[in-house]
């Protein structure tokens, strides 16, 4: 693990990213930035996420499995050929994602989530 | 020519590869053929020896024969990862892979595990610590014509691989996107980790996989190392 603390890593954010291939070829890439909340520390850093990038370059859909998240479905969709970007917190309340943790633990299927 | 193994799919823990607080992780659940082969990818996310020397423990429900291989070096500031592998011995259905920290630090650890048909066993196995930032590499030397090579690379300094490229071997460069590279992972916070394979690494002999970026490699923190870790069959 890097040397530092969640704020000294935060530098210019601290980050998740996650990538898997997709079935018949192409691949999901989750891509989240945050800053540190200021009280949590390693390995749990968390904090307010300023960017989220669902990236589907495949023909198939995926279900991005969110099992921290705190309100709504547990998971997000993202349609084939779709590369979206969330940078608005107040668009990102909305969908659960306010915090990192609420990233934290994403799994991707390709399978549509009961 | 013999005719390679054929990758079926991955396995990982429903837990966050940042995850460090349980004491076990287990894959969601799979199906297997007899004669199938598992390799499983396991790692931490640092070396450090304190409590403990690094350990992980790889079994399975079904019950199969795990071994486990030679795993990296405990150097400080340097991932931990070690190859397990497995054969399973019965048609299975609904089988997870469990992987219970024995030892080490206090710090993340994961593991993937691969499933391979069409195999007649395994090969060689091969592991290597601190290779540098830019271009981790292992050599391995493969003893049958035809295998697959799995591996995994993983950098303690958790640097940003978005740009990473795979060595090509014997014409199969793994990407994302045809499937050869089965999964990235990045927490700026503790690793990143990539897993692999090369469908077919054509004839015996040494073989030379990785990952290379090109400048300049975007390192978040202090100079890092790598480890790469791979497992071969026949």
């Amino acid at each position: 693990v890097p040397t530092g603390t969640c704020a000294s890593l935060d530098n210019p954010y601290l980050a998740i990213t996650y990538e898997k291939p997709a079935p018949g070829g192409g691949s999901v890439l989750i891509d989240c930035h945050f800053h540190h909340d200021g009280v949590s520390v390693r390995p749990n850093c968390d904090g307010p996420v300023i960017f989220l990038r669902v990236r589907n370059n495949s023909t198939v859909t995926a279900w991005a499995l969110l099992p921290n998240k705190k309100q709504g479905n547990k998971w997000l969709q993202g349609d084939p050929g779709t590369d979206v970007t969330t940078t608005n917190s107040g668009q990102l309340a909305n969908l659960g994602l306010s915090n990192a943790s609420d990233v934290a633990g994403v799994r991707i299927t390709f399978t549509q989530p009961s | 020519m013999a005719t390679p193994p054929t990758f079926v799919a991955d396995y990982e823990p429903t837990a966050s590869w940042s995850d460090q607080a349980a004491a076990s992780h287990v894959t969601a659940a799979f199906n297997g053929s007899l004669g199938d082969v598992l390799v499983g990818l396991t790692g931490f996310a640092d070396s450090a020896t304190s409590p403990s020397a690094p350990n992980l423990t790889t079994t399975s429900t079904p019950a199969e024969t795990w071994t486990e291989h030679t795993a990296t070096t405990s150097t400080a500031s340097d991932t931990w990862l070690q190859s397990v592998t497995a054969i399973l011995s019965a048609a299975r259905t609904g089988m997870t892979v469990t992987n219970t920290k024995t030892g080490g630090a206090v710090v993340p650890y994961a593991h993937d595990i691969a499933q391979f048909s069409g195999s007649d066993g395994f090969g060689a196995f091969a592991a290597s610590t601190g290779n540098g930032v830019a271009a981790p590499s292992l050599s391995i030397t493969t003893q049958f014509d035809n295998s697959a090579i799995v591996y995994m690379v993983a950098d303690w300094a958790a640097t940003d691989a978005s740009t990473r490229t795979h060595r090509t071997v014997n014409g199969f460069t793994p990407t994302s996107g045809n499937g050869q590279e089965f999964t990235y992972f990045r927490d700026t916070a503790n690793w990143m980790v990539c897993c692999a394979y090369i469908a077919d690494a054509g004839a015996a002999g040494a073989k030379s996989v990785g990952i290379s970026l090109p400048p300049p490699a975007t390192a978040r923190s202090s100079p890092s190392r790598s480890e790469a870790r791979h497992s071969l069959f026949p």
